[in-house]
């Protein structure tokens, strides 16, 4: 291993700060430095292994410090990268309780393919698990997140959105800067996705 | 042990019940703990016993191949705590920050130390070198100054939460002031029968800021209207779940 | 609380009598008797709060839920009929949408469990009796799903390029809870000689009394009702 990296693990790490340093949404995958990550660990491991081969069938000691040393770099990598993915995963899972089962696109961008399909599969999962609740009558539990204080809140519309329609049937236009009084429990959704503000 | 502290259950509770997301506040590392990572990144400076071959790359001083006894050299706490205490490779010096505050400790008068600027990670770095502190005085210092000091910054949630007194405190305890902080504003709020609105989720809301920048530093770049579209809603419909 | 009194009226008026609020019966003959919607709801927010506050995952209450579900969707059954305006008709709806947010609330702080210490949670279910299980059926299965989906992302970015994981590495892997962090405790009824701290210290507990101690030394009292978290 040449003097120039002689600092295993540092790369595995800048992963992780870079990830801890960005806002709370997801920053792009780095695929670059994951794969840089595991050339390294493919490089210490592939060290060692040679190395250690000539240990066991002459019986010097003398290298053992290094490969121990090489030993835990690799195991160092590995940890660095899995809470990389780790930490993304969790930012991936939030984006299903906030944004709904479908992620903006300019969102979905940042993901490598693997973390869609990972989305994908939790959004899934989640969803029959929320419909298998209480012998199939089924809980959502991305709403009722607040304890109720009244039946009908207070809500101004941010934009247009158009028609919504109430359980009653009732049909309710809308329109940017407009003002209603709506049953809380049913337009929850909208003000979680920042088409209504609960204002009062 | 019996405490009818009743503020400070209602507090608990109250703080519990609205965390979202599993609270981070119970400090435990695991396998995946950004936190305890940064901690083992820490470097912590160690004399060489014994004449390491081909491992001079360590020693940023040096051009030998070896890494030659008596030589000083910094390594990274991952490594270190993966050796034995007394191994016959490396001599681990205990930083002096714990000695320094050793004498304030005595005093009780550790509370205007500024922590954070010692060490990020005071407490924890202080943890992982017990092992190698042969004199047994780095845990009793950081548990005697967490004691003494945790009081004081109970008392520095409650007033200013805009004033964070940022290199005063390592990180465990800008962690717990952020928790007091949010508590406070918490109980506060109960009390006031305010904070109770929906809010817009944290992650809309961010991305929405993201966008509005987007679009005006190119207009060509959205759709324009509706806004929505990107979340493919049917309109008219409650969002299928 | 005020607003569970209005529930109470309204629960009250008629009994379970549907062959699940039986569902006591299988364990014990002697306790056959009907239970109250009111109970079911007592029963649900202590599980409550208790899942609330307790780092690990506690036992199901699959039984008290779907008592509960079906309650609530009987009183929506009956409320169609009711004036809007009525004033039981905003009463009962108020009181349907805390239970809704009471269930939510709780399943949530569950599945967070679930996902935080999934691997734990399953392996120690596995050595529980059924009766035993923490995880409901229905987490079981979500539970074993989150599982092959995070392994699914791990290995196709990551860990299919590593060597091969060593003995003991896939251990150090597992997530678990911090069973000696602090709770609060309210005492339902007189305990005696709970060992309190590392030098077997003990302490009789009375009735609603109150005390911050390790969760590890006080979690059969939770699980045999004889003290909950607050």
């Amino acid at each position: 291993m040449s003097r120039s990296n002689k600092m295993f693990g540092d790369k595995a790490f800048d992963l992780l700060k870079d990830l801890k340093r960005s806002a709370q949404t997801i920053p792009a995958f780095d695929d670059d430095g994951v794969r840089q990550v595991l050339e390294e660990v493919k490089a210490i491991f592939e060290e060692n292994v040679a190395q250690a081969s000539s240990y066991s069938s002459s019986g010097d000691r003398s290298l053992w410090p290094l490969l121990n040393y090489r030993h835990a770099a690799l195991q160092r990598n590995k940890r660095c990268l899995l809470a990389y993915l780790y930490e993304r995963m969790q930012r991936i899972k939030a984006m299903r309780w906030e944004f709904g089962p479908i992620i903006p696109s300019d969102i979905k961008q940042a993901l490598c393919e693997p973390e869609v399909q990972f989305f994908n599969n939790y959004s899934k999962s989640l969803a029959a698990y929320m419909r298998s609740i209480g012998d199939g009558k089924g809980i959502d539990l991305t709403g009722n997140l607040r304890p109720p204080k009244s039946l009908y809140i207070e809500v101004r519309c941010l934009e247009n959105y158009g028609k919504f329609e109430l359980d009653d049937g009732e049909i309710i236009h809308l329109k940017k800067n407009s003002q209603h009084y709506l049953p809380r429990a049913q337009v929850e959704p909208l003000v979680r996705q920042g088409v209504l503000q609960h204002i009062a | 042990m019996a405490t009818d502290s009743r503020e400070l259950q209602d507090l608990a509770l109250k703080h519990k019940s609205s965390c979202f997301y599993l609270s981070t506040m119970n400090y435990f590392p695991n396998y995946y703990s950004i936190e305890d990572i940064f901690v083992t990144q820490e470097k912590v400076e160690c004399k060489v016993n014994t004449r390491l071959q081909r491992m001079g790359f360590l020693d940023a001083g040096a051009e030998t191949e070896d890494l030659e006894p008596g030589r000083t050299i910094n390594l990274p706490l991952w490594y270190i705590k993966e050796l034995k205490v007394n191994n016959a490779y490396f001599t681990i010096a205990l930083p002096d920050i714990y000695k320094n505050v050793h004498k304030a400790v005595c005093e009780a008068e550790t509370t205007h130390i500024e922590l954070g600027r010692l060490h990020p990670f005071f407490y924890e770095f202080g943890c992982y070198l017990t092992p190698y502190d042969r004199n047994h005085v780095i845990g009793r210092i950081i548990f005697e100054t967490l004691r003494q000091r945790v009081r004081h910054l109970l008392d520095i949630s409650k007033n200013d939460a805009d004033s964070k007194p940022d290199h005063r405190l390592d990180n465990i305890e800008a962690k717990l002031h952020d928790a007091g902080v949010r508590t406070n504003t918490l109980y506060i709020n109960w009390l006031q029968m305010s904070g109770n609105n929906i809010r817009i989720s944290e992650l809309v809301e961010e991305h929405q800021k993201k966008r509005k920048r987007a679009d005006r530093s190119d207009d060509e770049g959205g759709g324009g209207a509706g806004g929505s579209g990107d979340m493919d809603m049917p309109t008219g419909k409650k969002p299928s779940w | 609380m005020s607003e569970s009194e209005n529930l109470e009226e309204a629960l009250n008026e008629q009994e379970l009598n549907t062959e699940a609020a039986y569902a006591e019966e299988d364990n014990d003959d002697e306790d056959a008797e009907p239970i109250t919607a009111q109970k079911v709801l007592e029963i649900l927010e202590t599980a409550w709060t208790n899942e609330m506050c307790a780092p690990e995952l506690l036992q199901h209450q699959t039984d008290m839920l779907e008592l509960m579900l079906s309650q609530v969707a009987h009183m929506e059954e009956q409320m169609k009929d009711l004036d809007k305006n009525d004033f039981r008709f905003v009463v009962h709806q108020m009181e349907l949408e805390r239970i809704r947010y009471i269930m939510a609330s709780y399943l949530r702080c569950r599945l967070q469990k679930i996902e935080a210490f999934t691997q734990h949670i399953i392996n120690q279910d596995a050595t529980r009796d059924a009766t035993d299980k923490r995880l409901s059926p229905e987490e079981a299965k979500y539970a074993q799903e989150f599982a092959s989906h995070v392994d699914e992302y791990f290995n196709k970015v990551a860990t299919q390029y590593m060597p091969n994981q060593q003995r003991g590495e896939a251990e150090q892997r597992v997530v678990a809870p911090n069973l000696m962090s602090h709770v609060f405790l309210k005492a339902n009824v007189a305990v005696s000689g709970v060992i309190v701290g590392v030098d077997d210290e003990e302490v009789d507990l009375a009735p609603g009394s109150q005390h911050i101690i390790p969760y590890q030394l006080v979690s059969d009292l939770i699980q045999k009702n004889q003290a909950q978290l607050i």
